[in-house]
């Protein structure tokens, strides 16, 4: 096992306050790094504890990487402790921390396609999805770290690395045509989509998939409260749009002139 | 032995022997199969996706058949080449995104097994879900041997057969064309009570009956609800099914052929009197165009369509539909339009 110095894995988690690393195992070959840590414990002058640890609730979850090691954080939180606002802690039951979270949240909302979500990031899909599932159904909050901009060209998915034949590998980056402001589809800012997601307005719907989207996006604006997540939703129904500008001619027509 | 020119075959397919069906795949092209195990397991490997079903609506109209197979020619442009792969419970809420960005995915997975279940609760929330055309189909059997066969899915390429994954057939299209998923359900909300449920899932006991809770068991059989009528969601104007499977009395319980969702309000379906005569008159002008077709072997057995034409529209009668999400008693129709 390779040593670090605490002081150093504290100052790059950014632990402060009356918190400490009580252990950690950096484990080089697995890439990966697990860091213990609990409440500041007073010592005496042989570095033990004056009284002994106190053991709350233990949580797991994942944070940033650093280089390819995962860091991976238990932490021992004290009853009635507050980790809303720690950037190393999560939402209990939830795989991330609000660091790794507000990451993974960026790229919901630029429209980077879960599978190469997890590629790039070293992710697994059952984590990254339980938090989009999480996000759908209102369960925790939405974390960009600015105020949400008007949505960019998604990124291009990276060709699929399994053994998928060509044809598939190829089919993984998307060609969309984007709109552009000056295209048919509202830009993603325009209050339109909140007006057609939230059944304020209402189209005449040709298109089978818009049927089953809209009524999706709509059954989860109902659970879900918080603005950035209800704009992701927002940008999902934009991108559908987009993606189907072509089929589209006669819903857009109303939707530009509702 | 040659097959019959494609001029004489419905564009969604036709009934044939397992002979004149390998013809066909050794000729080259791509295809959708259905029919008996034992009719499946003597094709010749090929460009072709299968799953086992003995019911249709053939050229001569329906049929209930161990002795041919049900053909139907894919959509595939030049240049083009379709892909085909297994799917199981980790990877198939990636078949949206694997899918080509121009095009259309053909689904089919065996009816009953864990796979079937978990597309019908998951479906909806798979990443890409309605941004690519995804429709297909769940493998049955002859309802004779329920309990003693099992549904099977097969990738023709290889020779492989499954009661457990899915098979997947992602079809690109060229930019000058686009496909084109669209349902023909009968079946519209009736005037009774609206009801919701208090958990998802494939069966059911407690529901809200104009917002008051009652056992759906109990609602049936006391109002005496005919349950080959589906209750009916409309989901922003599109109306969608769930089938009655059973009611057992003594559990107070009600099974489904799909899962009903606890944020969707239902109503149990108006009667359709006469569905062949109702089909025809909802297919679109261009169905004969319509490039390749599923239907429900509930509306086969409810609505008497042994010997019946549904259309120029053919196709197997199956354990469910898929239209993006699964599907009862409902005919899916794919089509290929120009850009």
């Amino acid at each position: 096992m390779t040593g670090i110095d605490k002081a150093l894995l504290r100052q790059l988690l950014a632990i402060s306050g009356a918190w400490e690393i009580s252990d950690y195992q950096l484990e080089v070959r697995k890439q990966r790094c697990d860091v213990w840590i609990g409440p500041l414990v007073e010592r005496n002058w042989f570095g033990r504890p004056k009284t002994p640890p106190t053991r709350g609730q233990q949580h797991t979850w994942q944070h940033l990487s650093f280089g390819n090691i995962r860091f991976i954080v238990h932490v021992n939180a004290p009853a009635g402790a507050d980790l809303a606002r720690l950037p190393w802690t999560g939402t209990v039951g939830m795989p991330f921390t609000h660091a790794l979270a507000q990451q993974v949240f960026v790229m919901f909302n630029e429209g980077v396609e879960l599978p190469a979500i997890c590629k790039l990031m070293h992710l697994s899909l059952n984590d990254v999805w339980k938090y989009r599932f999480a996000l759908d159904n209102g369960l925790v909050k939405g974390q960009a770290a600015t105020p949400t901009a008007p949505l960019a060209k998604p990124v291009a998915a990276p060709a699929a690395t399994t053994a998928a034949p060509a044809a598939t590998a190829a089919a993984a980056v998307p060609t969309v045509d984007l709109a552009t402001d000056d295209g048919a589809v509202p830009d993603v800012t325009d209050p339109v989509w909140l007006r057609l997601a939230s059944g304020d307005l209402k189209l005449d719907i040709k298109v089978l998939s818009l049927k089953l989207m809209l009524t999706k996006v709509r059954s989860q604006l109902e659970v879900i409260s918080d603005d950035e997540v209800r704009m992701l939703k927002l940008r999902d129904l934009h991108r559908y749009f987009v993606k189907n500008e072509r089929v589209l001619g006669h819903e857009l027509s109303q939707l530009k002139a509702g | 032995m040659t097959a019959r020119p494609s001029s004489l075959r419905p564009a969604t397919g036709a009934l044939m022997s397992v002979e004149e069906a390998g013809v066909l795949v050794k000729s080259g092209g791509w295809f959708s199969i259905a029919g008996d195990e034992a009719l499946l397991r003597r094709l010749p490997p090929g460009h072709w996706i299968g799953g086992t079903i003995p019911y249709f609506v053939g050229q001569d109209g329906g049929r209930t058949t161990r002795e041919q197979v049900f053909v139907t020619t894919l959509p595939v442009a030049a240049g083009h080449a379709p892909s085909l792969r297994w799917y199981d419970a980790a990877s198939l809420p990636k078949v949206c995104t694997d899918a080509p960005a121009n095009g259309f995915t053909i689904v089919v997975i065996p009816a009953f097994c864990d796979l079937h279940s978990a597309f019908a609760r998951e479906a909806p929330h798979y990443d890409d879900m309605y941004l690519k055309p995804l429709l297909g189909w769940i493998a049955g059997i002859h309802l004779d041997d329920l309990g003693s066969k099992a549904p099977l899915v097969v990738n023709g390429e290889t020779g492989e057969f499954d009661g457990a994954r899915a098979i997947v057939m992602h079809v690109p299209l060229p930019d000058t064309q686009y496909a084109r998923i669209d349902i023909v359900n009968l079946f519209e909300q009736g005037e009774g009570d609206r009801i919701r449920f208090t958990e998802s899932g494939f069966h059911a006991r407690d529901c809200l009956v104009n917002g008051k809770l009652a056992n759906f068991a109990d609602y049936l059989t006391q109002h005496k609800i005919d349950t080959r009528l589906p209750l009916v969601a409309d989901y922003s104007g599109a109306m969608i099914n769930v089938s009655v499977k059973g009611v057992d009395e003594a559990d107070r319980r009600v099974d489904f052929y799909a899962p009903v969702f606890d944020d969707t309000e239902y109503r149990i379906a108006r009667p359709v009197p006469d569905y062949e005569a109702a089909l025809a008159g909802a297919l679109p002008a261009d169905a004969a165009h319509t490039a390749w077709s599923c239907n429900c072997i509930l509306n086969y057995l409810y609505s008497g369509l042994e010997g019946k034409r549904t259309g120029p529209i053919t196709g197997p009668m199956t354990f469910g539909e898929v239209a993006y999400q699964l599907l009862n008693q409902t005919m899916v129709t794919l089509s290929i339009d120009k850009a």
